[in-house]
């Protein structure tokens, strides 16, 4: 379990305790959040997941080719901070990750 | 109990109209058995999965395959061999399915930026088109001078196929795809789009030019991945995956729309609505409801169902799309509903890649075609067409209007 903050672009925050094996898309779909899409189902193909990475406890994996490329075409400019959540697995480490959703995803 | 096969006719099931599901849809949706094994056409069985929690479930899950030539793929209807085998990364399963899959996506057509750059081209396509419909004049069929035209010549300007071959294509396709060809001429047809393909697939191996196919040969030569016969077969899916659908959509959306008058006038005077009018078209009308099936890897838990090993399921995305659980008067076409969580691209690692695509020529044909033609209306009422009914894509033959 780890906590992870989400926060909305009109500052709206949701707090959540995410279950490890989990990714960061996959617990704002399963608890409700707005504004993460997941249209491929975290498969890494459809770029509607997209997140700014506030805080992490924890160096994040590293962006492969593949997010790479999605990242430079999401619907909201990509950021140094800009991370598809289904690419972010939930580990124990992770607890406090904080990240603000874009104001668009398609 | 309603859990007998023998009570439900031999699937595909039929649509009564081309914006209503098959009755049967319903019917198991909303009996206490809405994962029910049925008789195939083919003389098979497989289990048709109605609900969207439980479709949406099985699309997700990595126990089912998408192994299109695998002996136990549940075909409802009969498919030509070389479907199934030359079938490219639709019919795979990972790690092959993805490797190939981001091939295409990462050589740059598909993603939202990209589709933005093509977005100019589009609107020009389509207006040429409608140019054409209104020389001709009315009565002119909007299956042959739009619907088929606009995703063909979009594909062949990704893919890039010269100018001067869109004429031979276009034909192949009325042929394949129109209706009124013999099953001969069709696999005559399917013979020399084969041949031609592969030619245009050599031609860009010995000079490759800025598309598609070429960026494509280019990537897969760089990993040492290169085999000209699967780039024929990619070449092919990608034609046809971007073409029988996109046909449907634009005929069958434009017969919506023009079926609802009170809603169509709205659109017109507020453009705005257009995207979210798309997104409600494609929940609505679900032309690929058929175009997912897959096959159980392992005994899988579908619902009170346990699918075995081997046995194929039937994903009805029309059913899901119409499912009350998720959708609130799930029958009634609103234009602002406001939903774009349907699976009319399917959902999970096989999500059309070319959703984005498709999108944006819905989008402008919508916006373009009844600023253009205001007065657009059918010459002949819906009842009266011929419809692609029971096939992997929905779809209409021809659908004359006038104005
Ligand atoms: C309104 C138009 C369209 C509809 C309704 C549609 C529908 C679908 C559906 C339901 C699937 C999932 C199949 C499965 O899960 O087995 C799919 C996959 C696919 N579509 Fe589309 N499609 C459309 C337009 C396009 C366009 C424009 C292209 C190409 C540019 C395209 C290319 C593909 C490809 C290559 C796949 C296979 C993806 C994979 O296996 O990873 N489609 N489509
Ligand atoms: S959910 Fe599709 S890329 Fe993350």
């Amino acid at each position: 379990m780890a906590t992870v903050t989400y926060r909305q672009p009109d500052g709206t925050v949701t707090v959540l305790d995410v279950p490890a094996g989990s990714t960061v898309m996959r617990g704002a779909l399963t608890n409700g959040v707005e504004g993460i899409e997941g249209e491929c189902g975290g498969d890494g193909i459809c770029a509607t997941c997209h997140v700014y990475v506030d805080h992490s406890p924890v160096p994040l994996p590293e962006i492969d080719e593949n997010e790479g490329e999605l990242l430079d075409c999401t619907s909201s400019p990509r950021k140094p901070n800009s991370r598809l959540s289904c690419q972010l697995p939930v580990t124990e480490e992770l607890d406090s990750l904080v990240v603000t959703l874009p104001a668009t995803q398609v | 109990m309603t859990t007998n096969a023998t009570e439900l006719p031999v699937f595909p099931w039929h649509r009564g109209c081309p914006m209503a599901p098959p009755d049967q849809y319903a019917e198991v949706r909303e009996s206490d058995a809405p994962v029910r094994k049925v008789p195939l056409a083919t003389g098979r069985t497989a289990w048709v999965v109605t609900r969207y929690d439980l479709i949406k479930q099985v699309l997700a899950d990595p126990r089912s395959s998408s192994a299109r030539a695998h002996e136990g793929f549940p075909y409802y209807i009969e498919i030509p061999e070389q479907f199934k085998t030359d079938c490219s990364f639709i019919g795979w399963d990972p790690p092959e399915h993805t490797v190939h899959r981001r091939m295409a996506a990462l050589s740059g057509a598909f993603t939202k930026k990209r589709v933005l750059d093509m977005r100019p081209r589009m609107q020009e396509i389509v207006d040429e088109c409608i140019d054409t419909m209104l020389e001709l004049g009315p009565p002119v069929d909007l299956v042959g001078e739009l619907a088929l035209k606009v995703p063909l010549t979009i594909m062949c300007g990704i893919l890039g196929i010269p100018n001067k071959d869109q004429a031979f294509l276009h034909s192949c396709t009325e042929i394949l795809f129109g209706g009124g060809s013999s099953a001969t001429q069709r696999a005559e047809a399917i013979e020399r789009v084969g041949r031609y393909l592969e030619e245009l697939v050599i031609s860009k191996e010995n000079d490759p030019g800025e598309d598609l196919i070429s960026r494509m040969i280019k990537k897969y030569r760089d990993q040492d991945m290169y085999d000209r016969r699967e780039m024929c077969n990619l070449t092919r899916l990608l034609m046809n995956g971007g073409h029988e659908t996109s046909t449907a959509m634009i005929a069958i959306g434009v017969m919506t729309l023009l079926e609802h008058p009170e809603q169509l006038e709205r659109l017109k005077a507020n453009p705005q609505l257009v995207p979210g009018a798309v997104e409600e078209l494609l929940r609505y009308l679900s032309p690929g409801d058929l175009a997912t099936s897959r096959i159980a890897m392992e005994d899988m838990q579908v619902g009170d169902v346990l699918v075995r090993k081997g046995e194929g399921l039937i994903l009805v995305g029309m059913s899901a799309n119409r499912d009350p659980r998720v959708f609130e008067d799930p029958d009634t076409f609103d234009l602002e509903r406001g939903d774009r969580n349907h699976l009319a691209f399917g959902h999970g690692l096989h999500h059309c890649i070319g959703s984005d695509i498709a999108r944006t020529e819905l989008e402008i044909v919508m916006t373009t075609l009844f600023r253009r033609i205001p007065d657009l209306r059918l010459a002949k009422h819906w009842s009266e067409l011929r419809y692609k009914d029971g096939n992997v894509m929905y779809g209409v033959y021809e659908m004359p209007v006038t104005w």
